[in-house]
Order: C-alpha cells, then sequence, then structure tokens
C-alpha cells in the first residue's frame, strides 16, 4: 500500500524543528531516567536476594530451636497438641529447607543442604516414633534412647548452621564485589553518556539556532550591501540546503524580487539609451531638415532670379526664331534645358543618364566658348544608366577641371568622363580626368581636407557641395577620390555603391 | 552529529546489557548417587581422584575431613554422613578400634555401602576394600634397603602405630625380605602415633640407644617427613644413614635428590579414591565387585626421578570437623 507523499512529508517549519529537538532531549533525558530507575531497582532486588538467603537461613534455625524444645516436653508429656505442633514444625521446616535449597551459592552448599535435609527427615522421624510408643503404652523405656538420637541429630544439624552462614556471607561477598564492579562500570558510562548528551544537545541547539538565523542574517547582509553600493552588482543569495520553510520562502522572494528590480532597471536603461539614441537622430534629422532647408530656402532665392532668366532664354529664342538664327536658337535650347535641370531636379535624384544628358549639354556650351581649346571625351557604361543619383553631381567637377584645371591651358586639354562598374566592389566609378596643371600632393590633401569638412551644404555648389549631397545621397557610402600629378592631370572619381537591383 | 547520536543509544543499550546480572551458582544435573568420603585427615590426591571419578560416573562425593588423626573425630563425622542417607560411605580403617567398626557396622545394616580405602577393617564388613598391598609394599622396602646397603645392614624401623592394620603388613612384608639376606637385621622398631613430637624425641633416641643403626626404614608418611630433616640436624654420621621412606610427602623428591633418602615407596592414592568412586557405583548398579582390590606400590629412586612430573592436584572443598 502506498502511503501518501503527503503524510510522509516531514514539515520542516521552524516549530517542527523546535518541538523535534525538545522532543529528543525529553527522550533522551528519559531514557537516562529511566536506566537510573531500572538499574537501582534491579540492584537492589539483588540485595535483597541476597539478604533473604541469611533470613530464610536464620528463621529456619530459630524455628528448628523451638521444635527441638517442644521435642523436649513432648518427649516426656506425651501433649497431643504439642505433637501437632511438632508436625506443624516439621511442614513449616522442610519448606523452608527447600526454599533454601532452591537457591544454592555454591556447589558444596548444594550438597550440604541435601544432607541437612535427609538429617531433617531422619530427625522428624523420632517424634513420630515416640508417638507411636505413646500410643503403646508398653514400650516407655524406648523414647529416650529416640531422643538421644533426636537429639544427635539436632546438634548434627545445628553445628552446620555456622557453616552454612558462612558459605552464604561469602558468596554474597563475591556477589556484591561483582555488583560494585558493574555499579562503577554503570556509574562510569552513564557519566559519559550524560556528558555525550550534553554535547551532543548543545550542538543541536546551536544548529537549530543557525537554521533560523542564518537565512536572517544572509538576507540583513544582502541588504547592507545593496544600500552601499547599489543593487545593480548585488548577486541573489543562495543557501545550500533547505533550512525551514518560512526563511526559505523568503529568501526565495527576496531573490525574485531582486531579479525583478535589477531586469527593470536594465530594461529602463535600454529604454532610455534607446530613447536618446532615438532623440539624437530625430535632432539630427531635425538639423538635416533644417540645413535642407536652408539650402532650399538660398536655392529658392536663387530660383527667383532664374526663373526671370529662364523667360529671358525664351523670347531671346523667340527672337533668335524670328531672325532665323538658327544656332542661337539651339545653343539658347541648351542653356534653358541646363537651367531647368538646375532648377527643377533640385535635391531630387535622376538618372544617371539624365546628368549625363545634361552633362552633355554643358559641355557643347563650354566646347563653343573654348572651341579648340578644351575638348570632351566620354566613355560611358550602358548599364549604369539608370542608376539613381543626385543632380548636378557632375557638372560642378567638369567646370572645376575647367576652371582650376584648363584655365591656363590655351590648346590640348582634354576632360575624359568616364563610367565604370566595378564588380568586386560593388562600386561605379564616375571619373571625370582632366590634364591640366594638375595640383601638388599637399594641395590634393588640403582640398579633399576641406572637401570633406563640408557641415552644411553652403549655397557654393562646388566640390564639398557635391560630396556632402552625395554622403548624404547615398548615406555615407559614396565617395569622392581626387588624384592629381601636377602639370600632368588630375582626376576626380566619385565611388557610388551599386545597387542591389541592377541585375548585370 | 548522527554518530554522535547512535553513539549514545549504543552506551544507553550497552547500559542495559549492565543491568543483566550474574545468575550467581547455579547446579549442575543431578548426581545419580551421593557418596560421601570421610577422610581421617584431608588427603588431597586421594580426595583428587575420587572427583574425577564424580565426574566421569556423574555422581556427587561430599569430602569431609578431620583436623587431626583422632578416631573419635572420624567416628564422629561418619555418625553424621550416615544420618544424611547417602548412597555410598568411602573412608579409610586407620586403625584397630572397635567404635570404629561398630559405627561401620551400622552403615552396612542401614543398607549403606562402605569401601574402605588405604587401610583395611576387614570386621566391619565392608563391601571393597582398595589399597596398597602392603605386604608387597613391605617387600619392596625390603627389597630396596638391600639395594641400599649393599646387603650388610643392622635396620631401624620407624612406625606409626603397629596396631594399624596397614603398618602391621607392611613390617610382615619387610621383615619376610630381609629374612633372605643373612646381614640383614631389623635393630629397633619404633612407634610414633604419628606425632610430630614424638617422632623428634624418638629417632634420636633410637640413634643414641642403638649406635650400630646404619640403615633405617620409614614406614608412613610422618616419619617419611621428619626422618630426613632429623638426621641432618644430627649431622654426621647419622646424615649419611641410607633411609627408605614411605609415601610421598612434600620433602621427599627433594630428599632423594639429595641422597638424604635412597627410595620413596610411593603409593597410589589417587587410584584408591578413583576405584573407590568406581567400586561403590558398581556396586549400587548391582554388578558384583571384589572385596579387595590392591593399588599399585612402586619405588621411585633418584633415577627414577626425571619421569616423576609433580601434578598439580585441584584442591577441593573439604568439611572439616
Amino acid at each position: 500500500m502506498k502511503r501518501t507523499n503527503g503524510i510522509l512529508n516531514k514539515k520542516n517549519t521552524i516549530s517542527t524543528n523546535l518541538l523535534s529537538y525538545f522532543v529528543r532531549s525529553a527522550v533522551f533525558f528519559l531514557l537516562v531516567t529511566f536506566l537510573n530507575i531500572l538499574f537501582y531497582t534491579v540492584t537492589f532486588v539483588q540485595y535483597e536476594k541476597e539478604n533473604d538467603q541469611l533470613f530464610r537461613l536464620n528463621d529456619f534455625y530459630l524455628q528448628l530451636k523451638e521444635m527441638h524444645h517442644t521435642l523436649y516436653t513432648y518427649s516426656f508429656s506425651g501433649d497431643e497438641h504439642d505433637f501437632q505442633q511438632l508436625q506443624n514444625h516439621a511442614h513449616t521446616l522442610s519448606d523452608e529447607l527447600s526454599e533454601i535449597a532452591l537457591h544454592p551459592v555454591s556447589a558444596s552448599f548444594d550438597r550440604d543442604l541435601f544432607d541437612i535435609t535427609q538429617i531433617f527427615q531422619n530427625y522428624c522421624q523420632t517424634f513420630e516414633q515416640i508417638h507411636t510408643i505413646f500410643q503403646n503404652p508398653d514400650r516407655f523405656d524406648s523414647v529416650r534412647k529416640i531422643y538421644q538420637n533426636g537429639d544427635a541429630m539436632y546438634q548434627m544439624i545445628n553445628s552446620e548452621f555456622q557453616n552454612l552462614y558462612s558459605q552464604i556471607l561469602t558468596a554474597s561477598r563475591i556477589k556484591t564485589e561483582q555488583m560494585q564492579k558493574r555499579e562503577q562500570f554503570y556509574l562510569a558510562f552513564l557519566v559519559v553518556t550524560v556528558i555525550l548528551i550534553l554535547i551532543y544537545e548543545i550542538y543541536q541547539a546551536r544548529h537549530l539556532a543557525e537554521r533560523i538565523s542564518r537565512p536572517i542574517l544572509a538576507l540583513t547582509e544582502r541588504a547592507s550591501v545593496i544600500e552601499s553600493q547599489g543593487l545593480e552588482s548585488a548577486s541573489e543569495i543562495s543557501l545550500p540546503f533547505s533550512l525551514n520553510e518560512e526563511t526559505d520562502r523568503l529568501v526565495h522572494i527576496f531573490n525574485s524580487m531582486l531579479a525583478k528590480i535589477q531586469q527593470q532597471m536594465t530594461d529602463l536603461e535600454n529604454y532610455m539609451n534607446t530613447k536618446i539614441q532615438l532623440k539624437q537622430q530625430a535632432l539630427e534629422n531635425v538639423k538635416m531638415s533644417e540645413q535642407l532647408k536652408s539650402s532650399q530656402l538660398k536655392m529658392l532665392q536663387m530660383q527667383i532670379n532664374p526663373h526671370f532668366l529662364f523667360n529671358t532664354l525664351n523670347m531671346i529664342s523667340q527672337t533668335a526664331y524670328i531672325e532665323n538664327a538658327y544656332q542661337t536658337i539651339f545653343l539658347l535650347g541648351k542653356t534653358a534645358s541646363l537651367l531647368r535641370y538646375s532648377l527643377d531636379f533640385s535635391d531630387k535624384s535622376v538618372t544617371l543618364e539624365k546628368e549625363l544628358e545634361e552633362l552633355g549639354n554643358y559641355v557643347y556650351i563650354q566646347e563653343q566658348r573654348f572651341g579648340n581649346r578644351i575638348r570632351f571625351f566620354f566613355e560611358l557604361d550602358e548599364k549604369c544608366s539608370r542608376i539613381p543619383v543626385p543632380n548636378l553631381i557632375l557638372q560642378p567637377l567638369v567646370e572645376n577641371a575647367i576652371i582650376h584645371g584648363l584655365s591656363m591651358y590655351t590648346e590640348n586639354g582634354i576632360i575624359r568622363i568616364s563610367t565604370v562598374i566595378d564588380e568586386p566592389s560593388r562600386t561605379v566609378r564616375i571619373c571625370i580626368a582632366d590634364n591640366g596643371i594638375g595640383m601638388e600632393p599637399s594641395r590634393v590633401q588640403e582640398v579633399d581636407r576641406e572637401m570633406r569638412n563640408v557641415k552644411t551644404p553652403s549655397c557654393k555648389i562646388g566640390l564639398g557641395n557635391v560630396y556632402y549631397r552625395l554622403q548624404y545621397f547615398f548615406n555615407q557610402q559614396a565617395d569622392l577620390l581626387i588624384s592629381s600629378i601636377p602639370y600632368q592631370s588630375t582626376q576626380f572619381t566619385i565611388v557610388l555603391p551599386l545597387p542591389d537591383n541592377l541585375s548585370l | 552529529m548522527k554518530r554522535l547520536k547512535y553513539l549514545i543509544i549504543l552506551l544507553m543499550v550497552s547500559m542495559l546489557l549492565l543491568l543483566k546480572f550474574p545468575s550467581g551458582f547455579s547446579p549442575a544435573e543431578d548426581p545419580t548417587f551421593h557418596f560421601t568420603f570421610v577422610c581421617p585427615l584431608t588427603w588431597t590426591i586421594l580426595a583428587s581422584g575420587i572427583k574425577d571419578a564424580d565426574k566421569e560416573f556423574n555422581t556427587d562425593t561430599k569430602l569431609v575431613g578431620c583436623s587431626h588423626l583422632d578416631p573419635a573425630l572420624q567416628i564422629q563425622a561418619l555418625e553424621t554422613a550416615i544420618c544424611s542417607n547417602p548412597d555410598g560411605i568411602i573412608t579409610a580403617g586407620i586403625e584397630e578400634n572397635d567404635e570404629l567398626s561398630a559405627v561401620l557396622l551400622k552403615a552396612g545394616k542401614k543398607g549403606i555401602p562402605v569401601v574402605l580405602v588405604d587401610s583395611d577393617l576387614p570386621e566391619s564388613k565392608r563391601i571393597c576394600y582398595i589399597g596398597t598391598d602392603n605386604i608387597k609394599a613391605g617387600q619392596l622396602a625390603g627389597c630396596d634397603l638391600y639395594k641400599a646397603t649393599g646387603g650388610k645392614a643392622k635396620i631401624g624401623v620407624i612406625a606409626s602405630s603397629l596396631t594399624a592394620p596397614n603398618q602391621y603388613q607392611r613390617l610382615t612384608g619387610f621383615k619376610d625380605e630381609i629374612s633372605r639376606y643373612p646381614d640383614l637385621s631389623l635393630e629397633c622398631v619404633i612407634q610414633c602415633e604419628s606425632s610430630r613430637l614424638l617422632l623428634n624425641e624418638k629417632i634420636p633416641q633410637m640413634l643414641k640407644e642403638h649406635p650400630d643403626i646404619n640403615a633405617l626404614f620409614c614406614m608412613e608418611g610422618y616419619s617419611s617427613d621428619m626422618t630426613g630433616k632429623i638426621l641432618k640436624q644430627l649431622g654426621k654420621p647419622y646424615c649419611d644413614i641410607p633411609v627408605v621412606s614411605f609415601d610421598i610427602v612434600t620433602p621427599s623428591f627433594q630428599y632423594v635428590e639429595e641422597g638424604t633418602y635412597y627410595s620413596i615407596i610411593a603409593q597410589s592414592p589417587y587410584d584408591q579414591g578413583y576405584l573407590a568412586v568406581s567400586k561403590l557405583v558398581d556396586y549400587l548398579n548391582g554388578k558384583p565387585v571384589e572385596s579387595i582390590c590392591y593399588t599399585d606400590s612402586f619405588s621411585i629412586k633418584k633415577e627414577d626421578l626425571k619421569n616423576e612430573v609433580n601434578i598439580e592436584y585441584e584442591t577441593y572443598e573439604w568439611h572439616i570437623k
């Protein structure tokens, strides 16, 4: 039959611990007391038993003396009353003898008593014989002889008294010595046991107190650590084993609370961090949009004037048409396109194709200006044509090349514009190179630094501006590389990340 | 701590065990027969034989001894013994004494078989006598004396009492033996009643009165005990007198070793005791018992000493009258 868990589960509460401790102590105490009582009772009984034999022996001899006196009286009185008394004596005395014989103290005692019993029985015959003689009146003279016989036997029994008594006493003394030894042993055991019990009890008491105080101390200590060092570094309380239910629960709850608080604090921190990050981001965005707005504003400012220019160009074109100046119309058309491009597509993304198209317009116009002084070459990869780029990134570079690179040269100025897809690095490289005056390496570094340092898209549509807008458009993944060999060439390379959806 | 608890429990259990006291003496199984041995003194070796026979035949023999050699004491002890209805009595007929015989007859009349050891009283109607063939012993002594003296000597004999049948027989045997040798002659016989005082007196007296005595025969234990010392005290030439002694007493072996005595005629009291019980048991079981049963007597000379291992006999409790 299976026992249900509930009955067998010993409750481990403080009160049961205390109770079991007290019960154990009480049990030990009671056991010791019980043992003591038992021992002394048994010892006392043993002593009594020894004495009993002596008392019995003494009683026997006293009564025997009485009996013999009665025999003497009876031997000449013939009194029936005396005879009955003698018979009674005989009974009691033989009972006493057998009682004594039941507890012999030694082998010789046993035999002596056996012999005395025999003699006593013979002795008892005497009064029987005398009695029969008294019944037959003609045999009087033998009474004396029979009595003398009996007397002799009485003397025989009597003379044994001292011997028997001394045997009992000797045996008793030996037994007493044994018992004393035992008592000493017992006392020694008792003392040792009591001391051990005391030690055990003290240990148990300390252990019990510890069971209660240890978790409390742990809690207190941990709380003070938290107080001095804060919650974050605090570790949970671990107790090696269950001490009692109440404090177990307390410690468990403390630990879970600590864990929860620590968790919450971490969450809060994370939340705050995220919020800060978001705020910073928002701030940046605001800044950006503000910057954008300011540049837009500036653009807008610029747009006011350009619109006038645009309309004017239109009017000039119409006049040119009336005058049949077709080249003029063509030039004006290109100029208008450029103007439109710069007005309409500011801060919008265009395809590279479109950018190159407008660049073409610009280049045409410049070619008309400079004639043979500067020639433009295009090496374009068709596949890049649809890549989205910010507008007006190429034209400033070409302008730079014209102004800074080739202004000194009166002839054979070349500007090469090329687009290349670099697959390994997943980039598109748009290269604008001139064979102009070039720059010293120090100057290259200076320009590069200035370019990268542009914080705001200023009104200067320059290198810095292009760089800035590239970075903004391509999320810092674009680049503008400058290289130059003095008196030989200058190269500006726009590096764009290859869009993923452009399949090659 | 658990071990301590178990230790405590163990201690308490062992304390409980201490409570069981030794039960003291508990008698052995009932003996088949109860005998009483009434000894004129306290003959330990004989008693030893009796007790060993007790163990073997499952009998119980009470040892009753007398404080000194006195027929009266012996008779009193026998009376008491008879009154206690034993199955058998063992005693010794130390001397021709009518009262002693009468008591033994009385025992016989009551149906108590009597066995005599050491010395016989045939008129007592004992069922058996177990003892040394004293005539033979005397002859053995005579032989020894011849060897001791080379066949030429005048001999002095010290007896206890010539009325004792033992002594009488030993002397007869001795005289028989020495009569074979013409140069051995018996000079003097003294009786010392087993009294050491008398021995001290009479031996020097004899030696003085019979200066040509040049050999001695001590016919019983007391004289065997004292003679050596007396001779040594007397000094030359008496201490050179060859002595044939009787019975093993305390200084016997020492005297033989020294040369003070020539030989010891030893009896076999152990066998006597053992046979006494054995014959009584046989008798009570209805088996026939021969009326005389001789035990060995033998001579111990110097060269035999190494064979004589001093046997330790157990001492038993005696009832002393």
